[in-house]
């Protein structure tokens, strides 16, 4: 039996296995850390599809473009608990959309835009990409990543990756959820 | 009997100590960070390639943006055979699915109310075409030396699209869950084509 009697001084616990299970915890999460996410909070709720892969590491450049459809319920702005801001913001969204028309939301742009409004953007992305390309649009390699939401209209979907087409973009890719 | 022995540490252990526990402040605050961060929703988030809409969908809707056809850019070659599928919506969730390869045409459904699920059939169907275009371009290229003949039996079967075309109030679900389908069943040349109820949207 262990022997606690004596007086003074400190007992030493052993930290070892605590540092042990931290780290092993540490490395844990380090794995399946996913930064990208920061870019993806926009509340879509993407398809299924059995032969998707795994999100490959995108470039710097790539493009993400998140897309769903106004739905008036969720967005009243005389709902309970809301700030001032939230109220503002979904009073000025209700002006703007009409139900079912297609919304879209760009990293770095806080606001929810129209399609057509997507149009002007992607052909400035584009413009400034081959600006930085030196000017030739054969070397704009950045990607269009359309995270669609699975209510959207197939007609606002379409619309947005021919859009990406005629702004000069070449590869697009969809986000979905994957299962195996 | 164990006894846990006291001893006055001497000045190596209260150094060795002391390292020990920063590292493990600094290892404590190091996964509170990640577990802040950690969002098991996202871990199953993934890609599907696709082509982008061939070279005569991406075409001006309204006269004024005619100048923004972009420059001519490496568009997929010609193809040589083509299955068109179309996809109407019925409900949210249920949808018909009508395929044309030349003269032969084929009607499926997806209807959950429904006992059998005809997307299976559609599945069926598709891969059942996609192992007859495989073969005769296999019997076609046959007598190549074998480097060129998984080049030419690439390029070929690449020749063979699939362009799906929904109606434009489809569900983009329902739409994912066809060309899933097709992708399945084999075919790598899979286009989005645009809404074949919208005026100027057939062919």
């Amino acid at each position: 039996m262990a022997d606690f009697s004596d007086e003074g001084g400190n007992v030493e616990p052993d930290l070892t296995p605590l540092l042990d299970m931290v780290l092993q915890l540490l490395m844990f999460f380090v794995i399946s850390v996913n930064f990208k996410t920061a870019h993806f909070k926009y509340g879509v709720q993407l398809p299924v599809a059995q032969s998707a892969m795994p999100f490959e590491s995108t470039d710097s450049s790539d493009l993400i473009i998140n897309l769903k459809p106004y739905v008036s319920s969720s967005m009243d702005p005389d709902a309970e608990g809301l700030s001032v801001e939230e109220q503002e913001y979904r009073r000025r969204v209700r002006e703007k959309f009409s139900p079912g028309d297609g919304m879209a939301r760009v990293p770095r742009v806080d606001y929810d835009m129209r399609i057509i409004e997507l149009k002007f953007w992607l052909r400035t992305q584009f413009e400034f990409l081959q600006r930085e390309a030196g000017g030739d649009a054969s070397k704009v390699v950045a990607t269009i990543i359309l995270r669609a939401d699975t209510s959207t209209n197939y007609e606002d979907v379409y619309n947005v990756m021919n859009l990406s087409k005629l702004a000069g973009f070449r590869r697009i890719k969809y986000g979905v959820i994957y299962e195996r | 009997m164990t006894t846990l022995r006291k001893r006055k540490p001497d000045s190596q252990d209260r150094a060795s100590m002391a390292y020990v526990t920063s590292m493990l402040d600094l290892a404590f605050q190091l996964v509170f960070f990640f577990v802040i961060n950690f969002d098991p929703s996202r871990e199953r988030e993934g890609e599907m390639q696709m082509s982008l809409p061939p070279k005569e969908e991406a075409r001006a809707q309204n006269p004024q943006d005619v100048r923004d056809v972009p420059p001519k850019t490496d568009d997929i070659p010609p193809l040589t055979d083509e299955y068109k599928v179309y996809v109407d919506r019925r409900t949210d969730d249920d949808f018909t699915i009508r395929v044309e390869n030349g003269l032969v045409k084929k009607d499926f459904s997806r209807d959950q109310k429904k006992q059998g699920n005809e997307l299976e059939e559609f599945k069926k169907y598709l891969t059942e075409q996609y192992q007859q275009k495989k073969e005769k371009i296999e019997e076609q290229i046959s007598d190549l030396p074998p480097g060129e003949k998984e080049q030419k039996f690439t390029e070929e079967i690449e020749r063979v699209g699939v362009r799906v075309r929904g109606s434009h109030n489809l569900n983009w679900g329902s739409m994912v869950q066809v060309i899933d389908v097709c992708r399945q069943s084999g075919f790598t040349n899979i286009s989005p084509a645009s809404p074949h109820d919208k005026p100027g949207g057939d062919d």
